[in-house]
């Protein structure tokens, strides 16, 4: 079944060429990048969450010590009403994240995105500098809450 | 695809393929936010889909145990038409998902190098095209030489990493330091089953997905009647102890707020191993992950390339497709599919906007999958009637009964996961669910229906070997 190398070299010339055409063309598209036009706060995220009724009931810092860009972020296990929260059964689980260039915010979601094969009920958004999380047990209200909030910040 | 030369693949290695091609380590630390619900998500990902797809492939491959697996079985069940789509729907998904797992390979690497390389673009397409191309040509040495390198990068990259984290974990436990996780009940197990989880059940199946690939191989198995059921055995205890144990180790070392995979996983390794005073183990660690994802991009790499190789060999696609080497690789489909996925990573790297269209093209990727598993399981079902003499050393218990149980499960697993693929994420606002799921399924019918049009134009002068009957 093997065949002589010439039948295989105009199909590779033609590959070859496509590929360089290909780089060329997404490599300067790739390299016209903006900075950020418009920061977020963390404390606008902070009072929308408020404004929605959303109370935290856990907040934490997330420590990333090698992750490249990264500025700061909070964790936040928020509820409706935190008398009522078990930790066993989070209601909306969020990641706030700052980054100091776009490449990184990126990058981030990327990772993010494309960690598993179906992103699930994860949600992500994309808010100037902040990158925010939305990931593992939830409560259908509380999301809704969530959502109301993210959707009253401009960025 | 056999070359002729003593059959390669015994118990161990047949393994060692779904072992690479199903477990990542990438998907613990995503599970690990769920706490010990965990335990019961990934119950729900087993009873539905990893179980039945274990049952089915052990069954089908000792009963047809032929070249091109999904695609001689589904053959089998529902004619050429049916298994060339099966075939090229997995191959197709392959396409749009490499760069997925080389972006993994390469951030992982970085790591062991210099963990702010995983940003810059030029350093992940470096490492990508390297692994990628690297990889492609181990395949093109042969199953025996790509099944030794699977083995070794399986073994290396994810069993012993995720044995290395169980250990530690449990040496956490019996230290009586306190743990990450809310104290343990039974209760906490469960899911929180809701509308705003619902699609995570598709995340848990799939999670499984790739139990399959071993059937792939099967003209160059010792003894496939009985090395089959043996090794898909062996590879779903592995793959279900390690996934959950890992998972479990992480959550209880590491608290919640460290944990989200935006940082990669080698982020959530690093938390992990500071608990310990072990951050120098990072960049070895890395070392061996990014050779574990290489061993999983090899599963995937080879399998459905020896299967769409299969279909052309039968003369369905021109001879390009046909060509295979001196040692039986499908040279054609390992060049196209090399090629288009480099030109796909490209995009993927270095197209600033590229982010929601590759998303999407991403999403496409599991609707394929899911048509691949329903035709599988329907196939399982379909056999046992319109075949019910074949021999088959492995026989799901329980007659047709059993059979419809478990071809039913899977199917209506893969059924809801395709549906629930439909639904836009929460933050895709701008678009409505209807207009979300009209792209999808006319994306995912432009992938998945290219083996009509071949089928369609289909030449005498394709099939090339007229004579040789490839078993498959």
């Amino acid at each position: 079944m093997a065949n002589g190398s010439s039948s295989y070299l105009s199909p590779a010339i033609i590959l070859v060429a496509v590929l360089v055409v290909v780089f060329m063309a997404v490599f300067l598209a790739g390299t016209n990048r903006s900075e950020f036009e418009n920061p977020m706060d963390i404390s606008a995220f902070e009072q929308a969450l408020h404004d929605e009724g959303l109370q935290t009931c856990i907040q934490g810092d997330v420590n990333w010590m090698t992750t490249p860009g990264f500025v700061r972020g909070l964790f936040y296990d928020i509820s409706t009403n935190c008398s009522t929260f078990d930790p066993n059964r989070p209601e909306a689980r969020v990641w706030v994240l700052e980054f100091s260039n776009i490449e990184a915010r990126d990058a981030a979601v990327r990772n993010f995105e494309t960690s598993r094969r179906h992103i699930g009920s994860a949600i992500v958004w994309v808010k100037g500098s902040m990158v925010i999380l939305v990931d593992g047990s939830q409560r259908t209200e509380v999301v809704s809450a969530l959502r109301e909030a993210m959707a009253s910040i401009e960025a | 695809m056999s070359n002729g030369k003593s059959k390669a693949l015994g118990v161990f290695a047949l393994a060692m393929i779904n072992v690479a091609a199903v477990l990542s380590l990438r998907n613990c630390p995503s599970m690990a936010i769920y706490g010990w619900s965990s335990i019961g998500w990934y119950l729900i990902g087993t009873i539905a889909f990893f179980i039945p797809l274990t049952l089915a492939g052990a069954e089908l491959a000792t009963g047809w145990p032929l070249g091109g697996g999904v695609y001689a079985w589904v053959r089998e069940a529902f004619g050429e038409e049916a298994g060339f789509v099966a075939v090229f729907c997995e191959w197709s998904n392959n396409l749009v998902w490499f760069p997925t797992v080389l972006a993994f390979i390469a951030s992982t690497f970085a790591y062991f190098l210099n963990p702010a390389l995983a940003n810059d673009n030029k350093f992940m397409f470096v490492v990508m095209m390297v692994a990628f191309w690297g990889t492609t040509i181990i395949s093109l040495l042969g199953e025996r030489t790509s099944s030794r390198f699977g083995s070794f990068g399986v073994v290396a990259g994810t069993i012993i990493p995720a044995t290395f984290i169980i250990v530690l974990g449990l040496a956490y436990w019996f230290s009586g330091d306190p743990i990450s996780l809310p104290p343990f009940s039974l209760s906490a197990t469960l899911p929180d089953i809701n509308i705003s989880t619902l699609p995570f059940i598709a995340v848990v199946v799939l999670l499984f997905a790739g139990m399959e690939m071993a059937g792939f191989h099967a003209l160059e198995v010792k003894n496939p009647q009985k090395d089959y059921p043996k090794a898909m055995a062996l590879s779903a205890i592995l793959i279900f102890v390690l996934a959950v144990a890992t998972t479990l180790a992480i959550a209880i070392v590491v608290p919640v707020n460290q944990l989200s995979l935006a940082a990669g996983l080698m982020q959530a390794f690093q938390s992990f191993l500071q608990s310990f005073n072990l951050t120098w183990v990072v960049a070895p660690l890395a070392l061996l992950v990014a050779l574990g994802g290489l061993a999983t991009l090899a599963s995937w790499l080879a399998g459905p390339a020896l299967g769409l190789g299969a279909v052309a060999a039968k003369g369905n696609m021109p001879p390009f497709f046909a060509r295979t080497n001196k040692n039986g690789a499908p040279t054609g489909v390992l060049i196209l599919q090399a090629v288009i996925g480099t030109v796909v990573s490209m995009l993927y790297l270095f197209v600033p906007s590229i982010s929601t269209t590759y998303w999407i093209l991403s999403a496409m990727t599991v609707l394929l999958l899911c048509i691949v598993y329903m035709l599988m399981f329907a196939a399982l079902i379909k056999l046992r009637y319109s075949q019910p003499g074949t021999p088959r050393a492995f026989k799901i218990p329980g007659g047709i009964a059993g059979i419809w149980v478990t071809g039913g499960t899977g199917f209506i697993a893969c059924m809801f996961t395709f549906l629930v693929s439909l639904i836009p994420p929460a933050n895709y606002e701008h678009m409505s669910v209807l207009a979300y799921a009209m792209i999808m399924l006319i994306g995912t019918a432009i992938l998945a229906l290219p083996p009509l049009v071949f089928l369609r134009l289909k030449k005498p002068s394709w099939n090339i070997q007229p004579k040789k009957e490839v078993q498959g």
